[in-house]
């Protein structure tokens, strides 16, 4: 068998996720990143209360520190370019990952049922998720505009309505 | 409220049944035992109020299971089975006959005695809710009319004469099948039965022994903690009066106990193992003392696989098992109904083709797997050794450093030795793996030093999946991982380290099959073109 098609360069999903999840991981990041410290600064408490002074607890702190910001500026971008979907008549497909790409194809004939969510954060951004169900799992797409992700759900519930298409 | 005068009560003997069964499941015979065992200690409780506590218990669960077997009614009305059941909130289910997809029929040693038996039906819910009903007991001659009826929809033909037997002469009266007599029309389209020393050769090489091994020891452990340092120190200065030959011995005759252990437990529970092909479905018999027959309809198998570990690859044995959706739902009592995954426990490996093709001919042709790249090899060695090196040496280096210096070479051979045998496992596994397609299947072998073959069918792939990481991407390779079902749960099949134009080549053939797998209108599917012509370019 001979192949000509490669990762990088075959058809990969047209869409984007709505510009405005940077902003939405970007918090989620700064959010880690209070918590990080908080849990820094109990330890360093703890730490002097038992063993005297010591400077242990900086380590959790630069490493708190610099993988929030190494999200915020550069792994946040990243994400967001890597993160790809696109529905067509027969099928979802997505593509995700930081550091390891991942394609995945979902059958509109296997999608049991579809539903979007929205916590209190993405409502502040008019933003939503969009949660696919198949017999054997959940696959979902994240940071999508409101109104796309009802037009994704809706395009998705009308599409997956076909029947089993038959056993072994 | 709703009362039918078709409707019956199941066999009185449930309520006995039952409760047996609720006392033997809840432990509490467990408990009552441990009690007993405390008797003759000064605090002690009484003997009388502790077997009033227990005839209460007993009592109340009796209660209870009278009451459920009092209110509950089953029934086939028109073209649907009806079930009626509840003490205030009277449920009432309607299951349309058409929609029944098998009858699972199971009786254990005690409901044989009774000469009843107890059946699940089975519906098309799928992932609904209660896919299943569970009716029992009732005689066993009313189960395979009912049977009959729900799966031939021919209830008087077929129900052959109770015959009135003793308890004992009823353990021993399997009366062929549970299924009674053959239907005009639905008649057995293949049958195969596991020899009985082919069986006992199976089960002796089964995943059962080495389980049982690994309980007993646990087992030991546990007991040893209890004992306490002072019992192992006298069992250790007990054990060194024996010779080292005679140690050995011992050890080895336990584990021969073991062995056999095992193997009897597999063979008390696929004893007969006899599996059908129907039209429609397959229907699998077995048991000795619990005897059970489960149907599985052909439409919602998933996956077929044949696998060998390496001491039946080496017998020429195989097994070939099934993922079935959506068959092992509804509490342990069914699951352990239907969890047999098994279609033919053990086979040889010479009777394989004939089996499938007599079993299973929608599944017979096993797609030709093609081999890993040679660079993967490095992707499958190389990560996985560093690590586990990594791992002995954190283990084994402080150890002997610290605490016995003087063990320091024998520490740095185990680390070389760990690596090694890493090094072999993962170049075996890289040989074994494999992948391949045909027009409507998708075949993955692995394995180590036995073989692991899973033929998927297409349209059963629920997803696939491609991953890459920067240093496969640089190699141009990448993972490919499918999603099914088994039973409630998803099953994932997958290989690692696949050429990536392989890789992509297999997603593009599953966007292919979804293409025409459907009907669609020209103008509404853009993407089938895209992929036609990709697929052009490739050949």
């Amino acid at each position: 068998m001979k192949y000509d098609v490669y990762m990088d360069t075959s058809a990969t999903p047209t869409n984007r996720l709505d510009p405005r999840a940077k902003a939405v991981w970007r918090i989620y990041a700064g959010i880690g990143i209070v918590l990080g410290l908080l849990a820094c600064a109990g330890l360093a408490v703890g730490m002097a209360l038992v063993d005297g002074a010591t400077a242990v607890w900086l380590l959790p702190l630069i490493a708190t520190l610099v993988t929030g910001l190494l999200w915020i500026t550069a792994l946040v971008e990243i994400m967001y370019r890597r993160w790809r979907w696109e529905i067509t008549d027969v099928e979802v497909r997505l593509q995700s990952g930081l550091i390891i790409v991942r394609r995945t194809v979902i059958p509109m004939a296997r999608i049991q049922h579809v539903d979007s969510s929205q916590g209190p954060l993405l409502r502040q951004f008019a933003l939503s998720e969009v949660h696919l169900w198949t017999a054997a799992g959940q696959h979902k797409i994240p940071m999508l505009a409101d109104s796309d992700a009802a037009d994704v759900r809706d395009r998705i519930a009308a599409l997956a309505q076909v029947t089993d298409d038959g056993g072994l | 409220m709703m009362a039918d005068s078709s409707l019956q009560r199941t066999h009185p003997a449930t309520v006995a049944v039952r409760t047996a069964q609720t006392l033997w499941q809840s432990g509490i015979w467990l408990v009552g035992l441990l009690v007993f065992g405390t008797l003759g200690n000064e605090r002690a409780i009484p003997v009388l109020i502790l077997a009033g506590i227990i005839a209460g218990v007993v009592l109340l669960i009796a209660g209870s299971r009278w009451i459920s077997w009092w209110r509950f009614e089953y029934g086939i009305v028109g073209t649907d089975l009806l079930i009626e059941e509840g003490l205030f909130v009277r449920k009432r289910r309607t299951i349309p006959i058409a929609r029944v997809h098998g009858v699972n029929v199971r009786a254990d040693l005690f409901m044989r005695a009774l000469g009843v038996v107890e059946l699940v039906v089975q519906t098309a819910g799928g992932g609904a809710n209660e896919p299943e009903a569970k009716i029992g007991a009732i005689r066993l001659d009313r189960a395979e009319e009912l049977r009959n009826a729900l799966l031939f929809e021919t209830p008087d033909s077929v129900a052959q004469e109770p015959v009135d037997l003793d308890p004992v002469g009823r353990i021993g009266d399997y009366r062929g099948a549970f299924g009674g007599a053959e239907v005009r029309g639905h008649e057995v389209l293949f049958e195969h039965k596991v020899p009985f020393r082919q069986l006992l050769l199976g089960e002796a090489t089964s995943r059962r022994v080495p389980i049982l091994f690994a309980v007993v020891v646990g087992i030991v452990g546990q007991f040893y903690e209890v004992l306490g340092q002072q019992f192992i120190d006298g069992t250790a200065s007990r054990a060194a009066q024996f010779a080292l030959p005679a140690l050995m011995l011992l050890l080895a005759v336990l584990g021969l106990l073991l062995l056999v252990v095992a193997t009897a437990i597999g063979v008390v529970r696929n004893f007969e193992f006899t599996t059908r092909r129907y039209e429609t479905r397959i229907e699998i018999e077995a048991g000795l003392l619990e005897r059970r027959q489960v149907s599985i309809p052909v439409g919602r198998m998933q996956a077929v696989r044949i696998e060998a570990s390496w001491l039946r690859h080496l017998l020429g044995l195989v097994a070939i098992e099934v993922d079935t959706a959506g068959l092992e739902r509804g509490g342990q009592q069914s699951g352990q109904m239907t969890a047999s995954k098994a279609m033919v426990p053990v086979a040889r490996a010479a009777d394989m083709t004939r089996l499938i093709h007599g079993l299973l001919p929608e599944a017979e042709v096993f797609p030709d797997t093609e081999g890993l790249a040679t660079r993967a090899l490095r992707f499958y060695i190389l990560l996985p050794t560093v690590l586990t090196t990594i791992t002995s040496l954190a283990v084994v280096g402080p150890l002997s450093w610290f605490v016995y210096r003087p063990a320091l070479p024998w520490a740095g051979g185990l680390v070389v030795a760990v690596a090694l045998i890493t090094i072999g496992v993962r170049a075996l596994q890289w040989r074994r793996a494999g992948i391949g397609t045909d027009d409507v299947a998708l075949a993955i072998r692995s394995g180590l030093l036995g073989i692991k073959r899973v033929r998927l069918t297409r349209s059963r792939i629920q997803s696939l999946e491609v991953r890459q990481n920067p240093f496969q991407r640089r190699a141009r390779l990448a993972s490919l991982r499918t999603t099914s079902v088994s039973g409630s749960s998803r099953a994932s099949y997958g290989v690692s380290h696949l050429d990536e134009a392989a890789a992509l080549h297999i997603m593009r053939w599953y966007e292919d099959g979804l293409v025409r797998g459907r009907d669609i209108s020209p103008g509404h599917a853009p993407h089938d073109e895209d992929i036609k012509t990709d697929l052009a370019g490739q050949t």
